[in-house]
Parts: C-alpha cells; sequence; structure tokens
C-alpha cells in the first residue's frame, strides 16, 4: 500500500466475556481512500469498526488485546482521550438516528457543545456540512423543521452530515444503507465518493456490489479471522483465498 | 449463489462450448473439402453461415442477461467475460472456415486444384490447435495450451514459408496466378485461424488462474 497509512490495526484480539470474537487482526487504512468490511453476520466487521473508536469501551465484560494506532498513537494508550477520539472517528449507523430536534440543531449541536456559540460560525458549519453531504439544494429552506420530516435517505446523510460537523478524519459507516431504497443508497453512495477527497471512510457493507463500487481496499472477515485484505479490484476480480471467493461469489454465506 | 444462477451459468459454458464444437466443424469441413477438392462439401459449409450466426447471438445475450440479472464477480465474472471473447473467437474460427469454403468454389469454378499439400498441413495444425483450446475451455483447465505460443510461432513460420513459396511460384508462371493468389488468401485464413486458438488460451487461462497472458 502506497497511501499514507491513518489507522494501523495490529495484532487486535477481542473478547465479549468468553467469546473470543476477534483473532490476531492486522491491517493498515489508508487515508482519503474508502475501505469495505465484508463478510457473514457475526464475523466481528461491526466489532472491529467499534474498535477504531473504542465503542466497544461501553460494552460490559468487553476486553482488547493489541494495538490500534490512528496518526501514529495508540488509541488504547494510557493518555487517549476516548471523546476526543470519537470526534475525529465518527460513526454513522445502519438506521438513520436524527436527534428529535430541527435540521439545523441536528447539525449545530456537536460543534456547540465543542465551544462553538457564534452564531454566524454556526450558520457556515451547518451550510457547509448540508453541501458536503449533498443535503443543502433540499434543506435550505426548512431548516428549522424537524429532521424527523425528512425521508429515511435524507435522514442518514444529515447523520453524516451531523457527523462532518465536528471536523472528523475518519467516518465509519456500519451499513449505512440497508434500510434505504435504491435511490437512496446511490446517493450515499455518490457521497462517499466526494467524501474520500477530504476523508478516510470505513464502511461494513452486506452488499458485494456496494463493496466493490464504493470502495478501494476490501477486508473479507470470518468468524473473527482476517481472511483477506487488498484492493478491492483484486479482491472482487481474483481473490487469493478460496473462502473469499466462495463467500463473494455467494457459495455460502 | 441461487440454484437458478449455477444453472444458468453451466448452461452458458455448455452452449459457449457447443458454438465451438459447431465453428470447429466449419472449419474442419472446408480443409478437408480443400484437400478433396469437393465443391458439394465447400458449399455445406456456407450453408452454416446463418446457424453459425443464429448460435453466436443466442449465447451472446444469455451471457448479457446472466450479467444483468447477477451482477457475478471472481470467477464467476471471469467465466462469463472470458466465455464472450471466446464466443467471439469461435465465430471468427468459422467465419473463417466460410471464407475458405467460399473460395473454393471459386477455385473449383475456374482452375480446379493444384498441388496444396503445405496448405493442408498448415490447416491441420492450426486444427489441432483450436481443438486443445476448445479442449481447455470446456474443461477449464490450462494443460492443453500451456505450449500455444510454440505452436503459433511454429504456424507463423509455416505460413511465411507458404507464402514465399507461392510467391515464387506466381513469379515463374503467370497462368497460375488466379489459383495461387487464392492458396495466399487461404494461407492467410489459416494464419489468423491460429492467433484465434491463441486467444481462447489466453481467455482461458484468465478464467481459470485470474491472471492475464499474453501468447501471440
Amino acid at each position: 500500500m502506497n497511501e499514507e497509512i491513518i489507522i494501523d490495526v495490529q495484532d487486535v484480539n477481542l473478547w465479549y466475556g468468553e467469546n473470543h470474537a476477534l483473532h490476531n487482526i492486522t491491517m493498515p487504512i489508508a487515508n482519503r481512500k474508502v475501505t469495505s468490511l465484508i463478510g457473514p453476520s457475526g464475523c466481528g466487521k461491526s466489532t472491529l469498526i467499534r474498535c477504531f473508536n473504542r465503542m466497544n469501551d461501553l460494552v460490559a465484560g468487553c476486553r482488547v488485546s493489541g494495538n490500534i494506532y490512528f496518526h501514529g498513537e495508540n488509541i488504547n494508550g494510557a493518555d487517549a482521550d476516548p471523546v476526543e477520539l470519537r470526534r475525529k472517528i465518527g460513526m454513522v449507523f445502519q438506521k438513520p438516528n436524527p436527534f428529535p430536534k430541527s435540521i439545523y440543531e441536528n447539525i449545530a449541536y456537536g460543534p456547540r457543545i465543542h465551544g462553538i456559540k457564534n452564531k454566524r460560525e454556526l450558520d457556515e458549519i451547518v451550510e457547509s456540512c448540508l453541501q458536503k453531504a449533498a443535503l443543502w439544494e433540499e434543506v435550505k429552506d426548512r431548516l428549522h423543521d424537524s429532521a424527523m420530516s425528512l425521508s429515511g435517505g435524507q435522514q442518514q446523510r444529515l447523520c453524516i452530515a451531523r457527523t462532518l460537523a465536528v471536523n472528523p478524519d475518519i467516518i465509519l459507516m456500519d451499513e449505512p444503507c440497508s434500510a434505504l431504497d435504491p435511490i437512496a443508497t446511490s446517493k450515499i453512495e455518490d457521497l462517499i465518493e466526494d467524501l474520500k477527497r477530504e476523508y478516510c471512510v470505513i464502511i461494513v457493507t452486506h452488499s458485494m456490489s456496494q463493496a466493490s463500487r464504493v470502495s478501494d481496499y476490501t477486508a473479507f472477515m470470518y468468524l473473527g479471522d482476517l481472511i483477506e485484505f487488498g484492493e478491492t479490484r483484486q479482491i472482487f476480480e481474483n481473490p487469493r483465498k478460496e473462502l473469499t471467493e466462495n463467500y463473494i461469489t455467494g457459495r455460502f454465506g | 449463489m441461487t440454484e437458478k444462477e449455477r444453472s444458468d451459468l453451466s448452461q452458458i459454458h455448455i452452449d459457449a462450448c457447443d458454438m465451438g464444437t459447431f465453428a470447429i466443424a466449419m472449419l474442419r469441413d472446408s480443409i478437408d473439402a480443400f484437400e478433396r477438392g469437393d465443391a458439394q462439401l465447400a458449399h455445406e459449409v456456407r450453408e452454416r453461415k446463418v446457424e453459425l450466426k443464429k448460435r453466436f447471438i443466442a449465447v451472446e445475450e444469455s451471457m448479457f442477461r446472466h450479467l444483468a440479472l447477477y451482477q457475478p464477480v471472481a470467477r464467476d465474472m471471469r467465466e462469463i467475460v472470458a466465455s464472450l471473447r471466446v464466443i467471439y473467437n469461435f465465430e471468427r474460427i468459422g467465419r473463417m472456415g466460410y471464407d475458405i469454403a467460399d473460395t473454393i468454389q471459386n477455385l473449383s469454378q475456374c482452375c480446379g486444384l493444384a498441388d496444396p499439400e503445405k496448405l493442408i498441413i498448415v490447416g491441420r495444425k492450426v486444427l489441432a490447435m483450436i481443438e486443445d483450446a476448445l479442449d481447455a475451455f470446456t474443461d477449464r483447465a490450462i494443460t492443453p495450451i500451456r505450449n500455444m505460443r510454440e505452436r503459433d510461432s511454429e504456424i507463423d513460420r509455416l505460413y511465411c514459408e507458404v507464402m514465399r513459396d507461392l510467391i515464387r511460384r506466381m513469379e515463374q508462371n503467370k497462368d497460375d496466378v488466379p489459383i495461387l493468389a487464392r492458396y495466399v488468401i487461404i494461407d492467410r485464413y489459416l494464419e489468423r485461424c491460429g492467433d484465434q486458438a491463441c486467444n481462447i488460451a489466453e481467455m482461458t487461462t484468465y478464467m481459470v488462474t485470474g491472471e492475464r497472458v499474453e501468447i501471440d
């Protein structure tokens, strides 16, 4: 990999109590690229991306070993700040989860709790983030309407805009299109293509065609193991491992 | 992968192989017709042109439909993509069988046949290459095509040798030019059929291994 490595995962293991959910995961994540995590349900994809912003800290009985370096700093180190980490590594979930507030407030909320009070500055952030999330033209005349009045696809783009508002480096997406129709899905995929100019995007998806369309790198996981990692073109044209081939061609899963 | 998808892919492979067998028979019969001066057989080969096109379009359409419906990846994608190229190669081979048969009809109309032994040798060697390429494609096994580069080099050498010989004979006896010019055309068709065999071997290698190789 010739690109700048923004996250370096080294020999990561994770246990939920007695359940050994991730086994010796080692992989690089490139900056300003899209990396897809694919694999059957329960293989550890979501568990792995939750390690990147330490969301597993919130799970009782969860234990992690190994190292994850973000910009060269160990995110599990003694001086690491999970709150700051989650600001730099934002997350978008399977189901759109806007706050029950106005469209404007959904975006302004994060910057405000990080200390930005100036109205003009907040206005600029709201417009800029909605522009980046390709939502501005659709909502600019109703910024103070409830976010809950938006369609599912618009809500998901709002959640992406909300993530951008705190100026992250990485956007984690956990099956971001699984609740969306094909049109809304294609808008999110276009957005991912735009976002990677400025951000690193890591996406968990069950759609093989989505992984092949949007990502530069793909990791295939199975039963907590990283089976194969490589350029998406290589994984989908000529995977090196038979298990990968059998999964992506739908022979098991 | 659904049972329907699996069965569709298998049927496409069977149809592509059948089309290959049909096209090779056109070439083989045209060479036989040339060897025996058999105008009737040459006529029969020419008659198969419409059926060749019909089979080509039917298999091609089933491949397009499979791509649209199933968006295959990895070895399934390689199989469809390679097969699309291979049926085109088969169609060219069948067409060249037709063209040789057409040339033979003109030959028998004008002056009769004269000592085409070397051309027959080239034709048999090319046929063997194409048959091995079809076997490899059918069985998804690249062993029969490992030496295709050497065999194609031999065809190229023989093609040039035959060409030089024909030109020399044309210079010696201008009355033979109408016949020998047609031999030159057949020589060229056969050499191009050898190239088609190499193309099939390249695509079969890609289909089986995922590696891109260049043979000719």
